[in-house]
């Protein structure tokens, strides 16, 4: 089996080496959707990130005018 | 040195592997940065010497027996022949000082001996040198604030000077018995520096232990955070620009494909760049791979631990160190695909074997390296399937089995069993781990306490003649 180049032996007729010349088009394809998954998966990591911030800042904020007036 | 285009191949190509060496001691500044940001205060001064000591102890003893190592050792010795002569390189050669090529003066070596290695053999000494350096300090960060700086740089010796030299001449060299029986390809050193490196420390954490306080009663981790995450994140991105000097360092710049040295075809010329095993590649290819498969590995690693900046760092680097083993061959997409992947299994594999093992590995080194390192090698067994390795007669070609077993030839016989028996033996003598009060008060109590006696001191001074 073999996915590309069988021999190196003649070099000067060699053009692409890389495996399984031809497929270039579905690796585009592949690619471009890796791409598009990439930006949808990393808009929701970022959404779920600010609620859990929210949370946190109401928390802290809380903490904050709890300790500003224990001060007082 | 008489015909134009000889000189010019042999001036360039001395050329190009002093500037390789300049690019990859960005690794090290790199590493020095992470390793220290990684560290908690109280330790960063001995983490930055256990670090940057590892270059003039590897340097020399690299010189000593390392260079000599890779020509000598390329049949195992005793698996397919016996040691190779390497008269060049044995540290007393006449060809390891100053030498313009002319004819030798010790008996070992011929005429054509210093014709060829006079320009070329300081160059190619020092981009494996650099290597040399890379696997040590691969085994140092994981390894921080609990070794012992002097049992550290024996490890470091050891895995820079020996064990991943021994491995170059198996299967990183264009006559290495792994290339010749297995069809070992590993281009720019998923296995023979990464895989290996990995496997070491993680054998010699086995022995070491977790740094104190890293895990609870219950054996959940805790997480000892970095004291300069920023500085970190910059470190990697260092060895990142370092690394383009490594994967330059990997190639050879320019050959005469069909000349006496290669195929020696008559009445056929055709200069080209090739891989350490002499097979053709471009820089071009090699741009293209090296910048996508990082790609692949920082989006990879910012998906996988959602946008944490360390391993979103850290995955560029193990994505790229995944898709390194094929980077000669691969179609860009193609290793994209296999850094993304490579990132996942490191990073789950990392957490993992935390969990399982109680294993402390501070910087994720045994992940990055080790295990993307692995699967990089084996992958490559299915992507390049029926390549041939070499483009000489008489070589197996690519295979998945032939990668798979030399995959664990470098992570397994030449990594985490040396890394392993090497720490047992230093632990056996006291020389592994820092005692467990300086681990409390913090390796850098010494510095700490000079500077605030010095400070009271001036302070008292300025004081006194006020008053």
């Amino acid at each position: 089996m073999s996915t590309g180049v069988e021999s190196f032996t003649e070099l000067d007729t060699l053009g692409p080496i890389y495996p399984m010349v031809g497929g270039e088009g579905i690796l585009f394809i592949i690619g471009l959707a890796l791409w598009i998954i990439w930006h949808i998966w990393q808009i929701c990591i970022e959404k779920s990130e600010h609620e859990r911030d929210i949370a946190l800042a109401k928390k802290w904020r809380t903490k904050r005018v709890h300790e500003a007036v224990k001060d007082d | 040195m008489t015909d134009a285009l000889g000189s010019l191949t042999v001036v360039f190509t001395e050329f190009y592997y002093f500037v390789t060496v300049v690019f990859m001691f960005l690794i090290h500044v790199g590493f020095c940065m992470y390793e220290v940001g990684a560290s908690r205060h109280k330790n960063h001064l001995h983490t930055l010497m256990k670090n940057v000591m590892i270059i003039p102890l590897v340097t020399i003893t690299f010189f000593f027996f390392g260079w000599w190592i890779y020509f000598a050792f390329p049949y195992g010795p005793w698996i397919m022949g016996d040691i190779v002569a390497a008269p060049h390189a044995v540290p007393w050669s006449e060809l390891m000082g100053p030498h313009l090529g002319g004819p030798p003066v010790q008996e070992a070596l011929t005429a054509d001996d210093t014709a060829f290695w006079a320009r070329i053999n300081g160059v190619f000494w020092a981009a494996f040198l650099l290597f040399s350096w890379t696997a040590a300090s691969v085994v140092s960060g994981a390894l921080i604030e609990r070794v012992k700086s002097g049992g550290f740089w024996i490890l470091a010796v050891l895995i820079g000077s020996v064990f991943w030299i021994i491995d170059a001449a198996w299967g990183w060299h264009w006559d290495g018995w792994m290339v010749h029986k297995l069809g070992y390809h590993d281009a720019y050193a998923s296995g023979v520096i990464h895989a290996i490196a990995g496997g070491f420390a993680l054998g010699v954490l086995l022995v070491l232990g977790p740094r104190i306080g890293k895990f609870r009663k219950d054996g959940t981790p805790r997480q000892i955070l970095p004291q300069n995450p920023w500085l970190v994140c910059i470190g990697i991105f260092l060895i990142y620009t370092g690394f383009w000097g490594f994967y330059a360092a990997c190639n050879v710049p320019i050959i005469d494909f069909f000349g006496g040295d290669m195929l020696d075809v008559e009445g056929k010329t055709l200069f080209t760049a090739t891989n350490i095993y002499l097979a053709p590649t471009t820089l071009s290819a090699i741009t293209y791979n090296f910048l996508i498969a990082l790609s692949g590995g920082l989006l990879g690693g910012y998906i996988v631990s959602k946008g944490d900046p360390f391993w979103t760092f850290s995955g560029g680097l193990a994505g790229l160190i995944a898709a390194s083993a094929g980077n000669d061959l691969y179609h860009p997409m193609q290793a994209f695909i296999v850094s993304i992947i490579g990132v996942f299994i490191a990073y789950k594999m990392h957490h993992w074997v935390e969990r399982k093992f109680k294993l402390d590995d501070a910087v994720g080194a045994v992940a990055v390296h080790g295990y993307a390192g692995f699967f990089g090698v084996v992958i490559c067994g299915f992507v390049l399937w029926g390549y041939p390795s070499s483009p000489f007669e008489g070589y197996a070609a690519i295979t998945p089995w032939g990668q798979f077993l030399g995959a664990l030839i470098m992570f397994f016989v030449l990594g985490f069993f040396p890394g392993l028996i090497s720490a047992k033996i230093l632990n056996a003598f006291g020389m592994l781990r820092i005692p467990r009060e300086v681990e409390l008060a913090g390796l850098d109590i010494a510095e700490e306490v000079a500077m605030e006696e010095a400070a009271q001191d001036l302070d008292n001074a300025l004081r006194a003649e006020e008053m």
